[in-house]
């Protein structure tokens, strides 16, 4: 893939796969181009050139509701709530194949759409019994914190029951404890099938939750593997250094340190 | 009085069916439609050409001005609603000047319009039409009141149910945030177009109403003011909620009105014609100033930042 925006090539021919049913994260310095690739990938921007195929079939040049439509959904680093919507009506307008949604069907089959609406209310109950926002179900999307919109943002995507889910910085902002809630619910979701990607500078996520690692750096994929190899990675690290300091170096040994205390 | 009160009435429900269908596109839609007048005088033309020139009967020329308006809302939807907003704003607002115009001297266009002569005379099987709905004994004003409220309450409810629907739920959804809701799989686009759609109808049907009402048509008529008085109604009723466009209505024009009372040794008509201006201008300002939702209007929406 290449995209660039008026001369600033963002993404420079990157090329990834990305296995199913995996947990596979994508890590690079500020600017890499790791939410550009996002957002061609998804359909928000269009790229100059490459090939995107999703689960057989290409999807280059489909509009990004017929890509969230097939199964492959995002969601965003700058957390986008429905400021004026209830909590429980930003999970309830991302139900998929509503029958109340079509203008005629509205309104000429109400049983049908009631009891599609009452099944989808369940759904989106459970999902923030989980995410710990059911007491904030009726408030306006805007009354909450930064953290909580994030996990609205998450909790709504899922709601789409995806096949695929590109998650740009979904920890971004969340309290730990909370986060490692969502990271074992990400891992049961998993094993049930769905794929995700995820772009994430808390190395500690990435190394706990990963299977494969991409990292992306100057809109360049420059090396993937796992947690370990890409730790010890010569070009990984001078990449980061590259990008300001050595403390990404040190998150990356902690993390693993840690990693290692938690196997004894 | 009671002629005061009924003209204010009947006025009032007029464009508190417009409103609504402006209320549609931006209070629920966030679609900025500042070219309103131009499906409010389709509605009104296509009635008139159809029963005067090809005497279609006329509740089939109430339908066919209706789906002329739609088409229209659809045609300017077609290239405007890709358009951010404040472009969105630019393009509405010349399309409402462009359909006068052609209205007024458009080439083959005024063979039908009869240009700035203006067409009339549509208006008396309707109003004959009351004879049939057993309705004789009323006068035609209040006839024609008690119709447009009927069809102020019906498109009201029709609203209602649509806007609490799922459908209406992803409006609002596009309202907030469009990239949001087309991550969500759903095709803006489309809901966009249905929305322009629907609220360009209820506009033609205002705009059949209103020619009954002053009873010819005339290019002239439909000046871009239109447009801006059915903001004010909007903005003073409240965006957003389902009956601020008819509370809004109701109270517009009972102001406006109003100048009537002034004795003319006090102010000329021309002077109260001035002075009604001025009280609009004073409306605007003092609902930005005091009461930013409108009169029904939620105020814990207004000041939601995003
Ligand atoms: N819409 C845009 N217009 C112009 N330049 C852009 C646009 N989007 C991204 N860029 C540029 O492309 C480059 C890659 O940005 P991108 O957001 O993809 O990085 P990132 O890897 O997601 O970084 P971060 O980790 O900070 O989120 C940056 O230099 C950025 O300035
Ligand atoms: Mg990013």
């Amino acid at each position: 893939m290449r995209k660039s925006f008026d001369g600033l090539v963002a993404v420079d021919g990157a090329s990834l796969e990305i296995e199913p049913g995996k947990i596979t994260a994508l890590i690079g310095p500020n600017g890499a181009g790791k939410t550009t690739f996002f957002n061609v990938v998804t359909g928000f921007y269009r790229a100059d050139a490459g090939s995107i195929v999703f689960d057989g079939s290409s999807i280059a040049r489909k509009s990004p509701n017929a890509i969230a439509g097939r199964g492959l959904v995002r969601t965003f680093q700058l957390t986008k709530s429905l400021a004026k919507m209830t909590v429980l009506d930003n999970m309830m307008l991302a139900a998929p194949d509503q029958t109340g949604e079509k203008i005629f069907t509205a309104w000429v089959v109400p049983w049908v759409v009631r009891r599609q609406e009452k099944e989808n209310r369940r759904k989106a109950l459970e999902l923030l019994e989980l995410f710990n926002l059911s007491d904030k179900k009726d408030h306006y999307a805007a009354t909450l914190s930064g953290g909580q919109r994030k996990l609205l943002e998450l909790a709504r995507a899922l709601m789409m029951e995806p096949r695929m889910i590109l998650l740009d910085e979904p920890m971004a902002g969340i309290n730990p404890s909370l986060g490692a809630r969502l990271l074992e619910h990400v891992g049961e979701l998993r094993d049930r099938g769905m794929t995700f990607v995820l772009v994430e500078h808390d190395m500690d996520v990435v190394m706990r939750v990963s299977e494969h690692v991409i990292v992306m750096a100057n809109g360049q994929v420059i090396t993937r593997g796992s947690a370990e190899e890409v730790r010890s990675n010569q070009q990984v690290i001078d990449a980061y250094l590259g990008a300001g300091g050595g403390a990404v170096e040190e998150e990356l040994d902690k993390s693993l340190d840690a990693e290692g205390k938690r196997d004894d | 009085m009671t002629s005061y009160i009924l003209s204010v009435l009947l006025t009032a429900g007029i464009f508190a069916i417009l409103a609504q269908g402006l209320n549609l596109h931006w209070g629920f839609t966030g679609l900025i439609n500042l070219g309103h007048v131009a499906f409010f005088a389709a509605g009104a033309y296509t009635m008139g050409i159809l029963v005067t020139q090809f005497e279609v009967p006329l509740l089939v020329s109430f339908l066919v001005a209706m789906a002329v308006a739609t088409l229209l809302g659809m045609i300017v939807a077609l290239p405007a609603i890709r358009l951010r907003t404040d472009y969105l704003a630019i393009v509405t607002v010349t399309i409402g000047e462009i359909f006068r115009l052609v209205l007024k001297s458009g080439p083959g266009v005024t063979e039908y319009t009869r240009g700035s002569r203006g067409i009339r005379g549509f208006s008396n099987e309707f109003f004959f039409f009351r004879e049939n709905l057993g309705l004789g004994g009323l006068t035609p004003d209040q006839y024609l009141l008690i119709l447009v409220w009927i069809m102020v309450a019906v498109i009201g409810v029709l609203l209602w149910v649509l806007l609490k629907s799922p459908w209406g739920r992803v409006l609002k959804g596009i309202r907030e945030d469009e990239d949001a809701v087309r991550a969500l799989g759903k095709n803006v686009t489309a809901y966009k177009m249905q929305s322009f759609a629907l609220g360009a109808a209820i506009a033609g049907l205002a705009g059949v109403f209103f020619a009954m009402d002053i009873g010819s048509l005339a290019p002239d008529t439909y000046l871009p003011i239109i447009t801006f008085q059915v903001w004010t109604i909007m903005m003073l009723g409240g965006a957003a909620s389902h009956w601020g466009p008819v509370v809004g209505s109701v109270i517009f024009w009972s102001i406006f009105n109003g100048t009537l009372f002034i004795p003319p040794e006090f102010l000329s008509g021309a002077e109260a014609a001035y002075l009604r201006q001025i009280g609009v201008g004073a409306l605007i300002m003092a609902i930005i100033i005091f009461r930013p939702q409108g009169i029904l209007g939620s105020r814990e929406e207004m000041v939601l930042n995003r």
